[in-house]
């Protein structure tokens, strides 16, 4: 299994025990992930991720599975030159995260759009992160800005070659966008109803969903049976499980 | 991963009817083989409280309660009926459907959004709720961000409940949406136990209510069918605890206080 939606590092709201890589990799083991994503929680709030994106790249160092996903917050100048420090000046990232709700950004601002022409350009999916937690238990002193589903239709329909992986969306918000783009992915880790796979299956193309947990601010384990021990065919766990996951993001 | 079969599990928190008057038995055929791959072995049916409204009246409130005992009585094995009663009708129409709901074998009560657990209409329902024996769920939900008080139970409100009727057995619902705050809330209410359902598998939240207010007081509930099994199965098998307080969590638990209901569990 290959998880495209996992973080380390310490969240202020939630003491949740995965805030180092080795432990992050138990988490995920013991849920029979074996390879995955991740970013660190510490660029969600701060200004600048560069430090914690360093952090993370240093502390991973050659995992092949574990892939490091740098966060970019498009309003700081010098992302750039910060992603060229990450991976050098020949290699691309696997993805860059986003966080337009919680870097105060529109995903119609200008700076914003310079980021999707750099992964349009150089072919780098876009992991873009709708929310970290429900609103209705969100701490209360936490005010996030809402992604509306109709402004990523909007930026799917003016950016045709991004590909746009949409984490953290809710079942409806997953209709709505999925029926009016082409050139997005979902992950699965908070759209859910009962008989959840086949009501994302019904809702997306099945090349479009990917498995994704939301490790460690939810149960990996509990994220995993949701999909894989639902009303699935073994080719539908397949390409949600790893194949989708090892196309979109050219996986070894 | 141990297989999810091999543990024994009631859901004490399930609605298969949600927003439809009939039911297709063939879907209901299909959740009970669902359940039972998850190893669910019973499920409480708490009715479709919200298909006619915040306050239905009191033939809707029947109508709901027929519609569990149909599903109840079509599935004796696999489903047990908690009354579902709105305690803004008053005293002498909730008495007589509790009554009735006893009469149709109902092992419990439950509260919706009708009004806040701490409001004085709450009196007939929980005098009947001792009278009877029977376990009450009240839906509870963190209101800081909600801001639904007037009508929607804080889990202060249900902690408050708890306290004015320590006699009574009360499940306040959705460990999720109650939170930390939630627990140690009802932490001094020995009669007040919380259940497990509902918004997502928030990592270590199960852990922290075993942790805190004992095993023994915390029961396993999925909200089905507006949450998936695995989910809900999921979050307590992940949790960090011993395999008995697992045990106690996924099935002791809930057949001990649907015992002391009077069903034969």
């Amino acid at each position: 299994m290959f998880d495209v939606n996992t973080a380390v590092g310490e969240w202020p709201f939630q003491r949740h025990g995965v805030n180092t890589i080795p432990e992050l990799r138990l988490r995920l083991k013991q849920a029979g992930v074996s390879g995955a994503l991740v970013s660190h929680l510490g660029c969600v709030l701060a200004e600048d991720p560069l430090p914690y994106n360093s952090d993370l790249f240093a502390d991973l160092g050659r995992s092949r599975k574990l892939l490091p996903v740098p966060v970019v917050n498009p309003r700081l100048p010098g992302w750039e030159k910060d992603l060229a420090g990450l991976y050098g000046r020949r290699r691309r990232p696997i993805a860059i995260k986003v966080l337009p709700a919680y870097h105060n950004y529109t995903l119609r601002s200008p700076r914003f759009n310079e980021l999707v022409a750099y992964c349009v350009a150089h072919a780098v999916p876009i992991l873009l992160q709708l929310r970290l937690d429900d609103e209705r238990t969100r701490y209360f002193g936490l005010k996030v800005r809402v992604v509306k589903p109709s402004h990523v239709v909007d930026l799917a329909d003016r950016w045709p070659a991004a590909r746009v992986i949409l984490l953290n969306a809710y079942l409806p918000e997953v209709r709505e966008i999925a029926a009016s783009t082409r050139n997005t992915w979902f992950d699965t880790s908070f759209a859910e109803w009962f008989y959840t796979s086949r009501l994302i299956r019904e809702a997306v193309p099945p090349g479009r969903i990917l498995f994704g947990s939301h490790t460690p601010l939810l149960e990996t384990r509990a994220a995993a049976m949701k999909i894989f021990d639902g009303p699935i065919t073994a080719g539908l766990a397949q390409r949600i499980g790893h194949e989708n996951a090892t196309k979109l993001f050219d996986l070894p | 991963m141990p297989p999810t079969q091999s543990h024994r599990i009631i859901d004490i928190h399930t609605h298969p009817a949600f927003f439809q008057e009939e039911v297709d038995h063939a879907d209901v055929r299909r959740l009970i083989r669902y359940g039972r791959k998850f190893g669910i072995e019973r499920m409480v049916i708490l009715g479709d409280v919200l298909r006619y409204g915040r306050l239905p009246s009191a033939s809707q409130i029947r109508s709901i309660n027929d519609q569990t005992a149909a599903l109840v009585e079509a599935y004796p094995d696999y489903f047990l009926g908690f009354c579902y009663v709105n305690p803004k009708l008053g005293d002498r129409l909730v008495r007589k459907e509790i009554a009735r709901c006893v009469r149709l074998g109902f092992c419990g009560i439950k509260l919706e959004i009708s009004c806040n657990a701490a409001d004085r209409a709450m009196a007939p329902v929980m005098e009947e709720a001792a009278r009877y024996g029977l376990p009450v769920l009240q839906h509870t939900a963190d209101q800081t961000n909600i801001r639904e008080r007037a009508f929607h139970s804080d889990p202060a409100d249900t902690a408050t409940l708890g306290g004015r009727y320590p006699e009574v057995q009360i499940i306040m619902a959705h460990l999720t949406s109650v939170g930390l705050r939630g627990v140690r809330e009802i932490e001094e209410y020995r009669n007040v136990v919380v259940d497990t359902s509902a918004f997502q598998p928030v990592a270590g939240l199960v852990a922290y209510a075993v942790a805190r207010l004992g095993a023994e007081r915390v029961v396993y509930g999925s909200d089905l069918v507006i949450r998936d099994l695995g989910s809900s199965v999921g979050r307590v098998l992940a949790a960090d605890i011993s395999r008995s307080e697992r045990r106690a969590v996924l099935f002791d638990n809930a057949r001990r206080i649907l015992r002391n209901g009077g069903a034969d569990v």
